[in-house]
């Protein structure tokens, strides 16, 4: 197997996406595209630049550690759309093989 | 439009019922064509309508947005409907609560239609990536609305609804508004609560309202905006009473009347700047030399961020399973099968993307990086904004396209954004108003952007120069 093929392999194990193997030609393709135009960032000189980590300079932003009687979803309205259940518990696979 | 509904409705011309029946029928009529709308709120609609009427006979109290029928984008969840987002894979997700806008909506005496269609996770700028259908530009039905908002927009630009809702990540208001020839703005990032918005790229999002007016546009927003509790990056806004705009300064950005840009849309711009600078206004040429890399900043910044909020989606609640999963599958099996298909082609690229440039050896050349080249752009406008108190550019580098036109290369669908990124990059607030049309009829949008948290001051500029505009027309 390709070093591509491997990395694109891992990348899509991580984001756990299964795709068929000319889906994968193609979003392989695409990422190249993509990567390229995106490396013109190494143009750029960035010495002495903080990152921003995030849309504002807020920080620290606490509420009350209080129940939150916002929500009142009655559960049966998201049970009702699984696809399987039990009581008002979702069965999934199991964890384990 | 508002004011002038609402005076009906206090003169009893008509009732908040009438209003919301005769949009209903307008739907119903033009829908087909367009194809706006996912989902249609009807009982929501009449419901509301009938405790507006009674509640307004019984107190002769009207609510600052009563009886004005509006769109949501399908992104926004309203309890009780389905919001799909524009995937396949919450197809049957039933909205477990109101988002807070919705929440403001109502109490506000809105009327809400329906949900309007986007491309998939609001990732698109065409609204050709719906897992359900596209939507159409309902001044040229063969070319796109724009995107990932498209539906909304194109549901005020059809008058199917007074005003509506989207979204703004890296434009997603402001092109479709553009395209659609309707008003689009995009808030200061945290000056509307994102609870209840399901989340592409949690530190670029935005939440924004289409109309017909800068006026409309004005009362909306003072509905939504304001510090939540429930959105810890919200937070309220100064009120702004100057009024005089006449002697503004107005920046104008270089980078951003390059090669590539349709003429006639320079042409329309440079028209309105001559406009403003006959009363008065100071043209002042400028330059944000770093522009050319917000896209690919966004590019980088906006599916890394993406990739961990679209981990939630499992495909095991709100879809139907994929039909390739056998009893003897474990958890991740299922996982995997359900998320490559229940998710389209553009998500899956950018969630891969994503992953890519967070993953181990690769987050200081990527994503670390991408993150300082963010505040140099954002730098770079605070030093603009010294000299200037608004920049004016084109929304967009061309009118609506053709289906079809952009979807074969990734990158030029991108390069769609080109103008619009920088002020999610940035936060700052930025608003598209229709400035004109092209000969084959297409509207031309211009974008006004104003320092960060300074809605209010570029709301009032925008209303001044919409009354040039319209003059000018």
């Amino acid at each position: 197997m390709s070093e591509k093929e491997e990395q694109i392999d891992h990348l899509l194990d991580l984001a756990r996406m299964k795709l068929s193997s000319k889906e994968k030609e193609e979003i392989t393709k695409d990422l190249s595209g993509i990567l390229k135009y995106v490396n013109q960032l190494n143009e750029v000189d960035v010495v002495n630049i903080k990152p921003m980590t995030g849309g504002t300079a807020n920080t620290n932003i606490t509420k009350e550690d209080a129940p939150n009687d916002q929500i009142d979803t009655d559960p049966a309205r998201l049970v009702d759309a699984l696809s399987d259940k039990k009581d008002n518990y979702m069965k999934i696979p199991p964890v384990f093989s | 439009m508002i004011k002038e509904l609402q005076e009906k409705i206090k003169n009893k011309e008509v009732s908040v019922l009438e209003i919301a029946k005769d949009y209903l029928k307008t739907i119903k009529e033009k829908d087909g064509d367009i194809k706006a709308f996912l989902t249609l709120t009807e009982d929501l609609a009449l419901k509301q309508a009938k405790e507006i009427d009674k509640e307004y006979i019984q107190t002769g109290k009207l609510p600052i947005l009563a009886g004005m029928p509006c769109a949501i984008k399908d992104n926004m969840l309203v309890s009780g409907y389905i919001s799909t987002s524009g995937s396949k894979i919450l197809e049957n997700y039933n909205s477990a609560y109101d988002a807070t806008v919705i929440k403001k909506l109502k109490a506000s005496g809105a009327i809400i239609l329906g949900k309007t269609n986007l491309d998939e996770f609001a990732m698109g700028s065409s609204t050709e990536n719906s897992g359900y259908f596209s939507t159409k530009n309902p001044h040229d039905l063969e070319r796109v609305p724009g995107g990932s908002s498209g539906g909304s927009a194109a549901a005020v630009a059809a008058n199917m609804v007074v005003f509506g809702l989207g979204s703004d990540t890296g434009g997603s208001v402001r092109q479709p508004a553009a395209f659609c020839g309707v008003v689009g703005f995009k808030p200061s990032y945290g000056a509307v609560s994102r609870y209840g918005l399901m989340a592409m790229a949690s530190s670029l999002d935005q939440i924004g309202p289409f109309a017909k007016s800068v006026s409309d546009i004005q009362l909306v927003f003072e509905v939504i905006c304001g510090k939540d509790e429930m959105d810890s990056t919200s937070l309220d806004l100064k009120k702004y009473d100057g009024k005089d705009f006449k002697k503004a300064r107005i920046g104008v950005p270089r980078e951003y009347f390059i090669g590539g840009i349709d003429p006639e849309i320079e042409l329309s711009i440079k028209a309105m700047l001559e406009k403003l600078q006959s009363q008065g206004a100071d043209i002042i040429e400028t330059s944000l030399p770093h522009t050319t890399y917000g896209l690919p900043c966004y590019y980088i910044i906006m599916p890394a961020e993406v990739s961990a909020n679209l981990a939630r989606y499992d495909g095991l609640r709100y879809s139907p399973l994929s039909d390739t999963i056998d009893k003897n599958d474990t958890l991740t099996e299922v996982y995997l099968k359900n998320r490559g298909e229940g998710f389209g082609k553009e998500v899956r690229r950018r969630i891969i993307l994503g992953t890519y440039v967070l993953s181990a050896g690769y987050y200081d050349a990527y994503y670390l990086k991408a993150q300082k080249v963010r505040q140099l752009i954002k730098n770079e406008f605070d030093k603009v904004f010294e000299k200037v108190d608004f920049i004016i550019t084109p929304t967009t580098p061309t009118p609506a396209f053709m289906f079809g036109e952009k979807t074969k290369d990734p990158v030029s669908m991108y390069l769609s954004d080109i103008f619009t990124v920088s002020a999610n990059l940035a936060g700052l607030p930025a608003i598209s108003l229709p400035s004109g049309k092209t000969k084959n009829n297409l509207p031309i949008g211009l974008q006004i952007m104003g320092p960060a948290l300074s809605d209010w001051k570029l709301l009032s500029f925008a209303q001044y120069l919409e009354g040039l505009i319209n003059y000018h027309e």
